[in-house]
């Protein structure tokens, strides 16, 4: 019985730790992904091509998706497109390092799209000023949704039309899941009254 | 909450261009990284990689956590941990726990829902947190669990009607309540019974009066409840943050204090205050506002800051989000989640810090481990050892998602060793009630296994030796560390195993501690991964750290001192009586000491002092010194009953002895044949410093419920026989517990019925009841005595045929005879015998092989048909005379764990369940757990003995009460 044959598995892993480690990070990144620390605006991870394989399938399956919750959410196709291409570039180029591509892919771009309103530099004024040609019904729900502040429209955005939990939308807007809570019911009422007006 | 805005589907009709050429082709921007704008989560791995070179600045990881140091001793006493929410950005976020410097992450929960804010009870045995199903991102309500993530259930209260979200929950001091947020049109802040009832409302939010209140903290004392509101603004007053208390009895809440938050509509709106908590002494909370820790007084006044968005890194360019601050029990620490470089493209996930109140300014340190909602954890009462009361688990398994664990109950360890067990699936529930039933050596989930899923696992780990001297390696228990590895593949080829068990075995030597664990597969044939599953379950053994060992023989009671060049080990068996071997040469294993006596040298020799507790055998009184004479050799004894004399050209001494009310077998075994005076002298020597503590500290010696001592083996006899009770009352192997004849045979001798056998008439016949360990080696092919004939040497009792696989070493039996003698059977009672303590030189170990005629072949010969005789014999007993339900079941620290160490991991079919669970510690049989009688029963030997020409004349033992018919067929015997 005590036979020191081989062992049939190794000993366990501690994955299921390594979810909530930071160390995790660390061990799983190339180390030369830290050597361009302060000495280069780029990281230095190589794209495989496996991992832009995986990328690829993640923008096929969830770009559609997040491209059009960041364009309700800005009200600008040139904004979404580059918060979304900004944040699947960063994926590719920062590799192994982004352990869960599909959340921080919410966040960057959202983040991304946030920055760029907050800049002003590409903000939008009114809803005119959309070029942007879609139907009647989409671009309604569109200027319903400029009318609430952003934080609401992230809100109601992600948790109504991209389904995401609570504690996923809180973490892409940085706030507590309580404020997530407050935000998407207050624009819900807020949005449903709009809509309601814009029908009457 | 109103309901979702159904229109906003429509989105999902924008046209949406293909932006992935782009994507492939873009130089992503990313923001400058020169030297003075380290993001903070870079600064923190640089600062890490340099911490050994450097002092390093106030935002150090104080501890990369490894993952390779799964096992580890239970917590220590006063310890406490942080609980939290993890799950690394998931959308099912998972419940977990770690020591506060950031090491021992364990995982709580594994769920395809959400479970997040962990609040331990105030005793930390619970944990209440917020529960979300997947799929219905709506369905948030209270879950609760014991603090390793078993019973799981839901606060009843905390589901309002109608459906509202809630979060935020909070215990109350006393641990009867738990105070919650809801969300929506009826939320407020609630209290709800642990143990159900109705909810009370303490606040309410939502119109008319636009605010929203949320994180209700209880008071140290219980007399009040913090909160945050978040008061949205009307016309009159401008948005702000407030904190406030109320009673826990309901009433007006009165503001602490108020933070004016940004314009409701601003894109950024961190003037959020969130992750409050009450100080130990009552005195502040602390909470998070603007990626910093504040503090403030519980009755008001100006905040103080304790970690400045600055320490964690938003002075350079990046922005921090704070949450979730949480009061270590001395005051002195506060932990909370910071999320540094938020609004960056870049964010990392949360990670949960550390600040030191104490002094000034405030040390923060990273613990490097990511998760939100950390919350101080008192380590739960029961795993905290309590000298005085409880001795601490020798064996444990640490707590894992979906494994449940039960250990032996630790006041029984002392008496009984312990166990623990885990499984993948529950265990039923008189299996978890703590008792004997899950003690070594009977525990074993008998009805789990049965009942296990082909995806099922149990792991029986068993410890089973005491001592304080260092444990010599044994042969099957090799010195190993934790994490322990699955060496040997599931097997299902165990004799008689079911098919669809694979068991695997590991024995290890662990922490000084002899460790056996058995692990059952609900299939025949595990896969990797099932085998995966129960190999990362063996990781989570625990095995106390090693006793504090001493190198003198001094323990039990026992006291002896060696010569500087002997060797010399004093322990006991968890179920077993304290034993010495000393030795001119190592002892390398502790089952017969046999390989250390094989390489005895002309001038070593080999003592095995053993306490016997038996009490039906008769034993020698004398006085110290004991000391070994010439008229004590004993060529045929066997040391411990093993099955083993010595070899030829060693020469085995044996005095049993009874002193100060303890009782001894003594052997000492030469590694010459003819030991000189001066070699008995040097043992004399040693055993004249031999001192015996009396029996006061002792288990008395157990009674056996089933036989009184003086009835031995009783036959309902024909005319013409003659029983003589104990005929051999001192021998060696064979142990000759009753015989019975058709003549006035001879009895005495030292070594076996051969007196009575001598003088066997032609028409004579014996029956003989003897006790081995290993009747594969004691009954011979040959007959005893020239001139006699063994018609049935191994009868089965039920009148069955032995084991084909046996037949090699029952070729002595002729067919013809063995129609005859296995046309009846004979009645007998067992008793308590001190033989019955044979096998435990064996223990654990392989056992020795007979040297009877067997081909090499056959495999394991004998133990199986020990096992069967003894439980023949015990079926029989319990025919005879059952045991009285209310006599008490003692476990005999003896012989029922003889019979145990006597049996190697084989198994037949009838005993799978519980060659399985036991391997080494049979004792138990068809739940008579405890009794004392069934090791021995399980060594007695039932020989009949026919003189020459006694075909015509069968023996007439009646088979008055063990009625069981015959069913073997004669014609088919085996040897013919």
């Amino acid at each position: 019985m005590d036979s020191a044959g081989e062992p049939l598995c190794s000993p366990p892993g501690q994955l299921v730790m390594r979810r909530t480690s930071r160390s995790a990070l660390r061990d799983s990144a190339p180390s030369a992904s830290y050597q361009g620390v302060g000495s280069s605006t780029r990281l230095s991870v190589e794209t495989s091509p496996d991992r832009e394989q995986e990328v690829e399938r993640l923008y096929r399956t969830e770009g559609g998706r997040l491209w059009r919750a960041v364009m309700a959410y800005c009200g600008n196709p040139e904004v979404a497109s580059d918060a979304v291409s900004e944040a699947f570039a960063q994926v590719l180029a920062r590799g192994a390092a982004v352990r869960d591509p599909r959340s921080w892919l919410w966040r960057s771009t959202f983040r991304i799209a946030a920055g760029e309103l907050k800049k002003g530099r590409r903000a939008i004024d009114s809803p005119s000023d959309l070029t942007y040609e879609m139907p009647e019904p989409i671009s309604d729900v569109l200027r319903a949704l400029r009318a609430l502040s952003p934080k609401q429209r992230a809100a109601v955005i992600l948790h109504d039309y991209a389904d995401l939990a609570t504690n996923d939308v809180a973490r892409i807007m940085g706030v507590s899941q309580a404020t997530v809570r407050v935000h998407v019911s207050q624009g819900r009422r807020r949005l449903r009254r709009l809509l309601e007006e814009r029908d009457a | 909450m109103p309901s979702k805005v159904e229109r906003l589907d429509v989105i999902d009709e924008l046209a949406t261009p293909d932006l992935w050429p782009d994507i492939r082709q873009r130089e992503p921007s990313g923001e400058p990284e020169g030297p003075g704008q380290l993001l903070p989560a870079r600064r923190l791995v640089a600062a890490i990689v340099a911490l050994s070179v450097a002092a390093a600045g106030s935002l150090v990881a104080v501890r990369a956590f490894t993952g390779d140091e799964p096992n580890r001793p239970p917590t220590a006493p006063g310890a406490a941990r942080i609980v939290f929410s993890g799950g690394g950005g998931d959308a099912h976020a998972d419940l977990f726990s770690m020591n506060p410097d950031g090491s021992d992450v364990r995982q709580l929960t594994d769920t395809p829902g959400s479970e997040e804010q962990p609040a331990p009870s105030p005793d930390g045995s619970r944990l209440a947190f917020a529960v979300r199903e997947p799929g219905d991102p709506t369905s948030y309500v209270i879950g609760a669990m014991d603090a390793d993530g078993a019973n799981r259930g839901e606060i009843a209260g905390t589901r309002l009607e109608p459906r509202n979200p809630v979060g935020d929950p909070a215990w109350s001091p006393d641990g009867s309540e738990i105070a919650f947020a809801a969300y929506g049109d009826g939320g407020g802040i609630y209290i709800a019974g642990v143990s159900g009832g109705r909810p009370r409302r303490l606040t309410s939010a939502g119109p008319p009066t636009i605010h929203v209140d949320s994180e209700p903290v209880w008071s140290p004392n219980g007399d009040a409840i913090a909160f945050i509101r978040w008061f949205i603004g009307d016309s009159d007053e401008p948005p702000a943050f407030e904190i406030l208390e109320v009673s826990p009895s309901g009433g007006h809440a009165t503001l602490i204090d108020r933070f004016p938050a940004p314009t409701q509509g601003s894109p950024d709106d961190n003037g959020e205050v969130r992750g409050l908590s009450w100080s130990p002494d009552g005195s502040q909370l602390a909470f998070a506002t603007e990626g910093a820790i504040l503090t403030i007084d519980a009755d008001g006044g100006q905040p103080r800051e304790l970690v400045s968005c600055e320490e964690l890194g938003c002075d350079r360019g990046t922005d921090v989000f704070t949450d979730s601050t949480t009061w270590s029990f001395d005051g002195r620490r506060i932990a909370f989640t910071a999320w540094v470089n938020v609004s960056s493209a870049r964010a990392d996930p949360p990670v949960i810090y550390i600040a030191t109140v104490s002094g000034d300014p405030a040390t923060v340190t990273s613990t490097d481990v990511g998760g939100l909602f950390p919350a101080w954890q008192p380590v739960p009462a029961e795993s905290e050892p309590s000298p005085s009361s409880s001795p601490p688990t020798i064996l444990d398994f640490e707590p894992a998602p979906g494994w449940h664990v039960v250990t032996t109950d630790p006041s029984l360890v002392g008496s009984l060793g312990a166990q623990a067990w885990a499984s993948n699936v529950p265990f039923t529930e008189d299996e978890e009630s703590v008792g004997e039933s899950n003690s070594f050596p009977d525990g074993w989930p008998d009805k789990t296994e049965e009942a296990l899923p082909p995806d099922g696992i149990i792991l029986v780990a068993s410890y089973s030796i005491d001592s304080r001297n260092s444990l010599p390696p044994g042969r099957s228990f090799p010195e190993r560390v934790l994490p322990l590895t699955i060496d040997d593949r599931p097997s299902t080829a165990y004799e008689g195993q079911d098919p669809d068990r694979a068991l695997s075995v590991v024995n290890a030597t662990v922490n000084g501690r002899y460790v056996s664990v058995r692990i059952v597969f609900g299939t025949g044939d595990p896969g990797p991964e099932l085998v995966g599953e129960a190999q990362a379950e063996l990781g989570r053994l625990i095995v106390a750290p090693p006793p504090e060992t001493v190198s003198a023989l001094d323990d039990f009671g026992l006291r002896m001192d060696l010569p500087d060049t002997w060797h010399g080990i004093l322990f006991r068996w968890a179920v077993g009586e304290p034993t010495i071997h000393a030795a001119t040469v190592p002892i390398t294993d502790l089952y017969d000491g046999s390989s250390a006596r094989e390489g005895l040298g002309p001038e070593d020799l080999f003592l095995v002092l053993s306490e016997n507790h038996a009490s039906a055998i008769h034993y020698e009184p004398v006085s110290l010194p004991v000391v070994i004479r010439p008229e004590d050799a004993c060529p045929t004894c066997e040391i411990l009953d093993n099955g083993t004399s010595p070899p030829p050209g060693h020469a085995l001494f044996y005095r049993s002895l009874a002193a100060v009310g303890r009782q001894f077998d003594l052997f000492v075994e030469f590694g010459t044949s003819a030991p000189s005076a001066e070699q008995l002298a040097r043992v004399n020597e040693v055993l004249a410093t031999l001192e015996i503590d009396p029996p006061d500290n002792l288990p008395p010696p157990a009674e056996s419920p089933l036989v009184a001592a003086d009835a031995a083996v009783s036959v309902d006899l024909a005319a013409g026989w003659i029983a003589k009770d104990d005929p051999v009352p001192s021998s060696s192997a064979p142990h000759v517990v009753a015989a019975y004849g058709t003549w006035d045979f001879p009895t005495g001798g030292n070594c076996g019925p051969e007196p009575a056998l001598g003088d066997l008439p032609t028409d004579g016949a014996l029956v003989w009841v003897a006790e081995y360990a290993d009747p594969g080696y004691a009954v011979t092919s040959t007959p005893l005595v020239p001139g006699s004939r063994s018609i049935s040497r191994r009868r089965r009792l039920d009148g069955s045929a032995p084991p084909p696989r046996h037949r090699g070493c029952t070729c002595s039996v002729s067919p013809a005879a063995s129609s005859r003698s296995t046309s009846r059977s004979v009645p007998m009672r067992p008793r308590r015998r001190s033989g019955s303590r044979a096998a435990s030189s064996r223990a654990f170990g392989p056992s020795r092989r007979p040297e009877c005629q067997r081909p090499a072949d056959q495999g394991e010969p004998t133990s199986r048909w020990v096992r069967e005789v003894g439980l023949r014999l015990r079926l029989a007993a319990e025919r005879l005379g059952p045991v009285d339900p209310q006599a008490p079941k003692r476990v005999n620290a003896g012989s029922q764990y003889m019979l145990a160490k006597a049996r190697p991991p084989i198994r037949s079919e009838r005993q799978k369940s519980r060659s399985l669970r036991q391997g080494h510690s049979d004792g138990a049989v068809d739940g008579r757990r405890g009794s004392s009688e069934v090791g021995h029963i399980g060594q007695q030997h039932l020989t009949v003995d026919h003189g020459e020409g006694a075909g015509g004349a069968e023996p007439v033992a009646t088979p008055s009460v063990l009625a069981t018919p015959d069913r073997h067929d004669p014609r088919t015997a085996p040897c013919a």
